[in-house]
């Protein structure tokens, strides 16, 4: 009953920001990388800030929505924060203790690496809440095919990317079921020490693995079967094709880039 | 008369890790299937069925004697992606032949496949997906869907390559029964029709009742063929073969033991209360 | 040991926009040696009532009295729960995992804490009811056997634990109809040697033959609940949920709707037979 399980954090919607060009996407999630990263000033992440907010809106994404992708990070944001203040030795010395102090400069950095991994975490948010998994893969297929010059198996990449999300929640399915059926029979998965806990993982993980590979088995043959060789005459029923909408958001998100990092 | 799929005495053994002397699955192979037929091919498990039908789609070569499908030799290198274009394959475990999270892209995988261009390839998936009856579906992920509709998704998949035979592998077998009457409406549609030649590996008798032709397989060999109707009657065959035939026919026997004999030996619960009630 | 299940609730996907009740107000109670056929539609919450009652999930309200005491209350040893009740689930060859035979059917035993001479003794008896010669089969690779004798393997392994009370989710799925009947004569001979038999089954001919007990579940309540006689009589109700009866039943019904006079509790192949039989020397059925 895991069925329901979203893959990544994909978050269904018909809006213009969903609409767009993946590969458009991808090409600005990165931007916005190079953007949080290069700007220094805290009227820059202002502005960044700004203009995230306006995407998180016309996505109707909500701010719980941004708020729950942050989650998983925080601890590791809030221990660099702290790491930050106590460590960085600055001028401006406010409390010292041994080797720890706080100083102006400590807090600065702290509150300007918080900030910019928030809007890290945030800019490629924007892009896995509003594009599917597949249409991730299909735009990188797209963006990397040049790679393909160079022998650089780019078709295959994306097809067992593809397939992999293809086959997540069938497995998940499938260790619940070996879970129940091995406690059923007195197997224990979360008590003892490490060691244990490994040992215990056996009877889990053999018939899984098991089960895995007679999956890929039967899935080859039946790709086989349905005269799958490869990419070389294969046509695609979704072919990416860039609207004006999407040159419109590239041209604009570069530019708006742009002028923060050289301004701001 | 035209046969699509003609088998003659073909011998298979799977390839063995060891020296160890390889098991023959099938042993001479011998059998028919003609344009447009519905055959049944029964067996029990082990019994060489399966070995059969993934030859028919040369996922399997013979290593002894010939098989032709659609009139070309399945011996000939040159002839594989021609073979499996025409005759299509559906195999049992749904959850392990579908390719794609999007049920579109998955029944287009097969076309994609075959270089279909691009501008058809839509009109291709809509028309497989309405003639399984699963159009509303196309932006739905297969692993939320029932066994039955994955089943139909895969069939669609298999429609969509425009094949003139199409071979289902037991495709009801991990099905409940809501499922297994979809996909056995879904088969009948199919021959009926839309004029396509099936081929059906099962050991459900019911299911091969329905068929024009029945093949029992044992052992690797063809022990026994004919109408439904034949074949259910030859009771001794059936049960060598590690069948029984459907009740229909169990009651007709029985009946027949204790000196009540019907007209004809029914091969369906229909045909029986018919026989009973003339 | 009696086994009841008071006023069970369970809910799938609490807390997303997806909740969906699994099962509603659940009262059911097994007797020894009862063989109770479970039937219903996929999604009807079979499945979820089993594996509650074996305590691989946590009702989320009512209780699971297995002998009348609270397998869900702190303190109550699920190591004894384990052995008393034993759960093959489908495609169980799925669960194989040692390197040889003898190692996985003791699994069982040995985790609910038997004696090695003992687990040795209950693992031989579990591979003979199965139909293996032990001292054959014990050392050998489970992963070279064919899929059917892994099966039987599988089961083995939830027999060697001896429980008094078997559940069963659809275990004849994907067998041929030998290994069918098989199956269902082993799970008889374990019912007359005195082990209580859960079983879903879609398999209405074997249930109608071998059960003494029918419950259809449908939405998440029980819905019919009698021998299968008295289930299998309302053709009418078990065809609202869905659901269908054995093949005689149905025949019988076709019958009847002819105008013969045939009776409703007929279930079985033998029981058509001799009321057409009947039927054909007086004319008065």
């Amino acid at each position: 009953m895991l069925k329901n399980i979203t893959l990544g954090q994909y978050f269904p919607g018909d809006t213009v920001i969903h609409r767009l060009d993946p590969r458009i996407k991808i090409l600005v999630a990165l931007l916005f990388l190079v953007a949080v990263f290069v700007v220094r000033t805290m009227w820059g992440f202002l502005a960044l800030t700004v203009l995230f907010a306006v995407i998180i809106a016309l996505a109707k994404l909500g701010p719980v929505t941004i708020l729950r992708s942050i989650r998983p990070l925080l601890f590791i944001i809030i221990f660099t924060f702290i790491l930050n203040i106590l460590f960085y030795s600055g001028q401006t010395v406010y409390w010292q203790w041994g080797f720890l102090t706080i100083s102006k400069e400590g807090i600065e950095k702290a509150v300007f690496i918080a900030i910019r991994l928030v809007l890290l975490i945030v800019a490629t948010s924007l892009l896995t809440l509003t594009t599917s998994p597949m249409q991730l893969t299909d735009g990188l297929e797209s963006l990397l095919s040049p790679l393909k010059k160079i022998k650089f198996p780019v078709h295959e990449m994306s097809m067992m990317m593809s397939i992999a999300m293809r086959f997540i929640p069938t497995l998940i399915e499938e260790t619940d079921r070996i879970m129940k059926a091995q406690t059923a029979r007195g197997a224990e998965f979360d008590s003892g020490n490490l060691l244990k806990k490994a040992k215990n993982m056996i009877p889990l993980l053999v018939p899984l693995f098991v089960g895995a590979f007679k999956r890929a088995d039967e899935l080859a043959l039946a790709m086989e079967s349905r005269c799958y060789h490869g990419d070389e005459g294969r046509t695609r029923m979704k072919v990416l094709r860039l609207k004006r909408m999407d040159v419109w958001a590239l041209v604009l998100m570069i530019a708006a880039s742009v002028l923060f990092m050289v301004f701001l | 008369m035209e046969y699509v799929i003609d088998a003659q005495k073909i011998k298979y053994a799977y390839p063995t890790l060891e020296d160890a002397e390889p098991e023959l699955a099938l042993r001479g192979v011998t059998l028919q299937v003609e344009k447009g037929e519905f055959v049944a091919v029964l067996g029990h498990n082990g019994s060489g069925k399966s070995t059969f039908a993934k030859h028919i789609n040369v996922l399997l070569r013979a290593q002894e004697g010939t098989l032709t499908v659609v009139g070309l030799d399945t011996a000939d290198e040159a002839n594989l992606w021609t073979i499996r274009s025409h005759a299509g394959m559906v195999f049992q475990n749904p959850d392990n032949q579908l390719v794609s999270t999007v049920v579109e892209e998955d029944v287009a995988f097969g076309p994609e496949n075959l270089g279909v261009p691009q501008e058809q390839l839509r009109g291709r998936v809509t028309e497989a997906l309405r003639a399984v009856g699963m159009e509303g579906f196309e932006k739905r992920a297969p692993h939320m869907l029932s066994g039955g509709q994955k089943q139909r998704i895969a069939i669609a998949g298999v429609l969509a390559m425009h094949p003139d035979i199409i071979v289902f592998d037991e495709p009801t077998a991990m099905l409940d029964p809501k499922g297994r009457a979809e996909v056995m409406e879904t088969i009948r549609y199919l021959n009926k029709e839309a004029g396509k030649t099936i081929v059906l590996i099962t050991h459900y008798m019911e299911e091969a009742a329905e068929a024009d032709r029945v093949f029992v397989m044992s052992d690797g060999v063809v022990t026994d063929e004919g109408t439904p109707r034949e074949v259910f009657s030859h009771k001794e065959k059936l049960e060598e073969a590690g069948l029984m035939p459907p009740l229909a026919t169990q009651v007709y026997y029985d009946l027949k033991e204790k000196g009540l004999v019907l007209g004809k030996c029914p091969v369906t619960l229909k045909e029986l209360v018919d026989e009973l009630c003339r | 040991m009696p086994l009841s299940v008071n006023d069970l609730n369970y809910f799938y996907m609490t807390g997303t926009p997806f909740e969906v009740q699994a099962l509603k107000d659940v009262c059911l109670t097994i007797e020894d040696g009862e063989f109770v056929g479970i039937i219903g539609h996929t999604g009807c919450g079979k499945s979820t009532l089993i594996q509650l009652m074996a305590g691989l999930l946590k009702p989320a309200s009512g209780t699971v009295l297995v002998n009348g005491e609270d397998i869900n209350a702190s303190g109550y040893d699920r190591r004894r729960l384990r052995r008393t009740v034993g759960v093959v689930f489908q495609y169980p060859e799925y669960q194989l995992f040692e390197e040889t035979v003898g190692k996985d059917v003791a699994f069982g035993p040995v985790k609910a804490g038997m004696t090695e001479q003992e687990a040795e003794k209950n693992v031989d008896t579990a591979l003979e009811l199965v139909g293996f010669e032990p001292a054959k089969i014990k050392q050998l690779s489970p992963f070279d056997l064919s899929g059917g004798q892994k099966r039987k393997v599988a089961i083995a392994g939830v027999l060697a634990m001896d429980p008094q009370i078997l559940i069963l989710d659809e275990p004849i799925a994907g067998l041929d109809p030998l290994g069918r009947e098989q199956f269902m004569q082993l799970v008889k001979k374990l019912n007359d040697c005195g082990v209580t038999i859960i079983m879903i089954s879609h398999n209405m001919d074997g249930l109608a033959d071998h059960a003494s007990r029918i419950v259809a579940m449908d939405h998440g309540t029980v819905y019919m609940d009698g021998t299968p006689k008295e289930v299998f009589a309302d053709l009418p109700k078990l065809k609202r949920a869905g659901l269908g009866a054995s093949e005689s039943r149905e025949a019988a019904a076709m019958l009847r709707e002819r105008g013969w006079n045939i009776p409703d509790d007929i279930i079985k192949k033998d029981e058509l037979v001799a009321a057409i039989l009947k039927r054909n020397e007086d004319g008065t059925c």
